[in-house]
């Protein structure tokens, strides 16, 4: 049908580029995310993995019965579903634990699985991707490779699925055998829109508690590293959540975690303030060249450095040499350290070498790149899932792995009291 | 209770770009005053559905864009699938700004390959973050899927509207250096081009009338939108005139006369009565000449009332305030004790209330190049009420508002004037080079174009060494590089072919077997991203954590992984249309490149055998490439050698023979 519209424009806030400069070292800030709680990916409640393993058990009963679906086709149209039934139950409010909420709300009443599996239905970034590394690792999916498409749900997997579901009985029938109906329908209209359902797969309703204790084994299983790190973070922030109390400090090592992964952590937290420092050089130098009059551009050869660029150079020097007095054996991260301790021009070329979104070297010259902002916003770094709740603010050492924070998220879902913690921190940034 | 006005939020400018469901972009024509490429990633991935890493990979162009020169130059690797194009004389333009905002786009089905979707965009914004994030606009779609064609509904008057942008876009790339569309062969743009035009032509036979979108190429703004009100059926006087803009007359000239005479031109020909309500909306911290003359606007009669523009909560419930940039007329009847707007119109474009922007005709000396539309929208209402959906009120639609006028002094500022940037977007003498890959780093070939007076700089600045057909660059090939002519008083950023046609593309990780079948499976589509970055950009390797995430995985044999592939292969190349034929062609030698190192592929060269010679068996093609004696099979045939020999297998022995 042939479409008109017209009229105002809505807004709409652009962050992304600006959210992951990230300066190229990203395989050493993954590696100590790995190193601090290993295998966990960007999990942080519950029912993200349940979605995800989901999908696979879903995909695998729909494609025994000859239907011709993928892992992620079925685990997306799942998570998108899902993330309707929850908008739909709360009023179309906001929540961190569901995305697209534009796009669900132009979507209608038609949620025919033909229709949620395009490409297009739903976000270009699932929750399900933060989730792939973790089925493995918490023994729920197995595979021939890295990719989702390939993972086989194991035992425990469809164990987790069962119990989470089995309370629920869309339409008399079990939450499985409904999803399935629902991908291998064709033309045939299989409801969806069911309250049962909706309690069975919202991300806004916790797991069941049976299902959590599956989830529990899943996290304090030993899988790919030689150690019980996921297990001895577990038992920490639990013990943190349980004695809410001042913020841990870097000089006192809590008893659940042993020396080598306590080093680790405290590398990885320093190593984080490095790349911050070095950020908020790359900030100033911004900021200077959004209020130079005339041609927006600095000689790098000749310019005086403007002072605010110094302080921050020598911030950065000082954060650098803090994490190479650490002596880890990370050596990429090593690397940069050794970058951010050269001459000031030296470093600030680095570092725009590096970056090359926000500003870039021509020659000599150092001009807008793409994200410069003529209003240039001095930004924090931001880490995590996009909608991952912000975790500064519990009582964890400064600068410490994001997945910490998932973790003791998740470990706060599991005991029943993650709506009331969202609650406060929602009420929190309103005021 | 479903209460529409709290569910209604208006669409943004990028939003605009989405692809309708079941769809995806394939190719489209963009032209503005400026962009940026944050907003330009916004829209084309939603466009297209693809991420910016997915995007750069490809290598292919989906968008041309033509703007000012005053543009700074946006790169590819900042905007993958982005063409910014430049123009090829700039003393020659004809017009002083290319000020027109209009985006012509085309969407193919999925899986339907016969059903497709065009899209016209006419805005009042640019495409940059600023309107998305700070500014009142304006914008008017159509959408016509190709299905309304022959159906043989009323589409005569949108099809003359494709067929108005059409004329424009094809004005404009006249003026404009278009080779690097011409670039990437099946991995590229002419492809898309082609089948995008033959639908647009679809359109334009089935034109019928005025069109609604007009630019100001051979008459000024103003005369075209009085044209269209006076040829409607019935010249009707209304009561109410708002008129609003971004910019107005300069401070400079004195006190602002344009709204005047644009009111006293619509009473002359009895479009507006002479004792109607008349407003004019604007950004109070910046309305240039509008600031001096508040009062001068008020005292004729009829007044001219100054007021704020408004930002309605309903499109914007963040409730920050938003700065005018909207450039449009609306005019309506109004009658007591009745809620409805009688006989309304609208424009709506980039033509601002000034001179340049709305009174003159383009020109390199006078006229800025402008477009816009004349509507008549249908149930508009004055002011909102519980039943009315928000859409048809006429507050939600436009910036406007009755309750705050500006004060005769001190209550607006002019604002800064606008001074433009000291360079322009020129075209460089060539559009892209060819990578040729060498023992050390490559050669930089130049395809078409005049280069006797070209230098390419390395990242240093340092000049690269001239060779017979190019340039030598002595590092792996880079996505791009910066180039400098007419004796270095001009500069751009030049993109770098591949082996395999992509542009300014990012490297081609080294894959195993598995990966390959999964690149392929959703073909034309690459495939679904699996993992989030976790606040860090995605490489091409694995890293630590990965390895460590997938050592306990088991992996079959590689003879199992190899035949698999080949199994998977055939069953989808069999299923694919013949227009994809020569993109199918072209992915199946990249991404089969890309697994030359593979442990399955060595295991075969050691074992003597080929293992791609099922592949040249009649059941595994398609019925329209079954030989070598049609095109489509001959392409194949040459695709699978290329292959083999990359693999290094060609002339091993058959798959069921044995050395």
């Amino acid at each position: 049908m042939l479409q008109e519209t017209w009229g105002l424009l809505g807004g709409e806030r652009l962050s992304g580029t600006r959210r992951t400069r990230t300066l190229g070292l990203g395989p050493a800030v993954r590696e100590f995310n790995e190193r601090a709680v290993p295998g966990l990916g960007g999990i942080w409640f519950g029912k993200q993995v349940l979605l995800a393993t989901l999908g696979i058990v879903v995909a695998e009963r729909a494609k025994e019965v000859g239907a011709h679906v993928r892992n992620i086709e079925a685990a997306n149209a799942i998570e998108a579903l899902a993330c309707w039934l929850a908008f739909k139950s709360s009023n179309w409010a906001q929540d961190r634990r569901l995305r697209g909420i534009n796009k669900l709300q132009t979507k209608g009443a038609d949620f025919s699985f033909s229709r949620v599996r395009q490409r297009n239905f739903y976000v270009t970034q699932p929750m399900r991707m933060s989730s792939v590394q973790a089925l493995p690792s918490l023994g729920f999916a197995t595979s021939d490779g890295p990719r989702f498409n390939s993972y086989r749900s194991t035992d425990a997997g469809r164990a987790f699925v069962a119990l989470a579901c089995n309370s629920f009985r869309p339409y008399n029938r079990d939450v499985v055998d409904h999803l399935v109906k629902w991908v291998t329908a064709g033309r045939e209209d299989v409801s969806v829109d069911t309250w049962q359902l909706t309690q069975a797969i919202s991300p806004i309703v916790s797991l069941p508690e049976v299902a959590t204790k599956v989830l529990m084994e899943g996290l304090r299983r030993d899988d790919s590293m030689s150690s019980r790190r996921r297990a001895n973070a577990l038992d920490w922030v639990e013990r943190v959540r349980l004695n809410n109390a001042k913020r841990v400090s870097w000089s006192v090592r809590p008893a659940d975690i042993n020396e080598s992964h306590w080093r680790d952590m405290e590398a990885g937290a320093k190593f984080s303030a490095v790349r911050d420092a070095s950020i908020s050089v790359l900030d100033a130098m911004e900021v200077e060249l959004a209020a130079k009059a005339g041609k927006c551009a600095f000689d790098l050869a000749r310019g005086t450095l403007p002072a605010t660029v110094v302080d921050r150079l020598d911030a950065l020097r000082e954060m650098a040499d803090n994490y190479l007095a650490m002596c880890h054996e990370q050596q990429e991260a090593a690397k940069f350290c050794q970058e951010c301790r050269g001459k000031g021009r030296d470093v600030l070329r680095t570092l725009i070498s590096r970056d090359g979104s926000v500003l870039r070297l021509a020659g000599n010259e150092i001009v807008p790149g793409a994200a410069f902002s003529h209003a240039a916003e001095i930004t924090g770094s931001a880490q995590g899932g996009l909608d991952a709740p912000q975790t500064s603010a519990l009582a964890l050492p400064k600068n410490i792995s994001y997945r910490v924070g998932n973790l003791y998220m998740l470990n706060l879902d599991m005991a029943g009291q993650l709506d009331s913690w969202l609650a406060s921190e929602h009420l929190a940034r309103a005021s | 209770m479903r209460n529409p006005q709290s569910r209604w939020r208006s669409t943004s400018l990028a939003q605009h770009f989405d692809a309708p469901d079941g769809f995806r972009g394939e190719f489209g024509w963009i032209c503005g005053f400026s962009a940026d490429a944050l907003f330009m990633n916004d829209a084309i991935e939603r466009f297209t559905r693809l991420t910016k890493g997915q995007r750069a990979q490809e290598g292919k162009v989906y968008i041309a864009l033509y703007l000012d020169p005053l543009n700074p130059q946006i790169p590819l690797p900042d905007a993958p699938g982005v063409a910014h194009l430049p123009v090829l004389d700039p003393a020659r333009r004809p017009f002083r700004l290319l000020h027109a905002k209009v985006a012509l786009l085309a969407f193919r089905h999925a899986e339907d390959h016969e059903r497709w979707m065009l899209r016209l965009i006419v805005s009042t914004g640019n495409w940059t973050r600023q309107t998305l994030e700070d500014s009142l606009d304006l914008a008017w779609r159509i959408d016509i899927p190709s299905e309304v064609l022959q159906d043989g509904g009323d589409i005569g008057e949108a099809c003359a509207d494709i067929r108005a942008a059409w004329d424009l876009f094809e004005w404009l790339g006249a003026k404009f250096d278009t080779r690097l569309l011409e670039a990437g062969g099946h991995v590229g743009a002419p492809a898309s081009r082609e089948i995008t035009r033959r639908w647009i032509q679809a359109c334009i036979r089935k034109a019928r009338g005025t069109p609604r979108l007009f630019d100001n190429r051979r008459r000024p703004m103003f005369e075209e939108v009085k044209a269209r009100l006076l040829a409607a059926d019935r010249v009707v006087a209304r009561n109410h005139l708002a008129m609003g803009s971004g910019f107005f007359e300069a401070v400079a000239k004195g006190e602002a006369m344009i709204p005047r005479s644009i009111v006293q031109d619509l009473i002359d020909l009895k479009l507006l009565t002479k004792t109607s309500e008349v407003d004019l909306f604007v950004n109070p911290l910046a309305c240039q000449s509008i600031a001096k003359s508040v009062g001068s606007l008020r005292n004729k009669s009829p007044a001219i009332v100054v007021r704020p523009a408004m930002t309605p909560e309903p499109a914007f419930p963040d409730k920050r305030t938003r700065g005018l940039h909207a450039k449009f007329l609306f005019s309506a009847n109004y009658r007591e004790g009745s809620n409805a707007c009688s006989s309304p119109w609208v424009y709506l474009g980039s033509g601002n209330l000034t001179n340049a922007g709305f009174l003159k005709a383009a020109s390199r000396s006078a006229g800025n190049l402008e477009a816009g539309v004349v509507l008549y929208p249908d149930g508009i209402e004055w002011r909102s009420r519980k039943s009315v959906d928000g859409e048809r009120v006429i507050t939600n639609l436009l910036p406007i508002q009755w309750d705050e006028e500006c004060a005769l002094q001190g209550s607006l500022d002019s604002g800064a004037e606008w001074s433009p940037p000291d360079s322009e977007f020129v075209a460089p003498p060539v559009s892209h080079f060819d990578w040729h890959e060498q023992l050390e780093g490559g050669e930089l070939r130049v395809g078409t174009g005049d280069c006797t007076d070209l230098e390419v700089l390395r990242s240093s600045g340092e000049r690269c060494e001239r060779l017979a057909t190019g340039f030598l660059w002595p590092e792996p090939m880079p996505r791009t590089v910066r180039v400098a002519w007419d004796g270095g008083r001009h500069e751009a950023v030049v993109p770098v072919a591949d082996q395999y046609g992509r542009l300014a593309a990012t490297s081609l990780p080294v894959i195993g077997l598995e990966e390959a079948w999964w690149q392929l499976a959703d073909f034309p589509m690459p495939p679904e991203g699996d993992i989030e970055d976790e606040g860090v950009e995605v490489d091409g390797g694995l890293g630590a954590a990965d390895k460590l995430a997938t050592q306990n995985m088991a992996t079959p044999t590689p003879i199992r992984q190899m035949m698999q592939l080949v199994e998977n292969i055939a069953a989808r190349q069999t299923a694919i249309a013949q227009a994809d034929w020569a993109l199918w062609c072209a992915r199946l030698e990249q991404t089969l490149g890309q697994a030359k190192g593979s442990g399955p592929v060595k295991q075969f060269i050691s074992l003597g055998l080929n293992p791609l010679t099922p592949l040249y068996a009649r059941p595994f093609r398609p019925v329209f490439a079954e030989s070598g004696a049609s095109d489509a099979g001959s392409r194949y045939e040459q695709t699978l050698g290329r292959v083999e020999a990359a693999w290094e297998v060609a002339g091993l022995a058959r798959l069921g023979e044995f050395p």
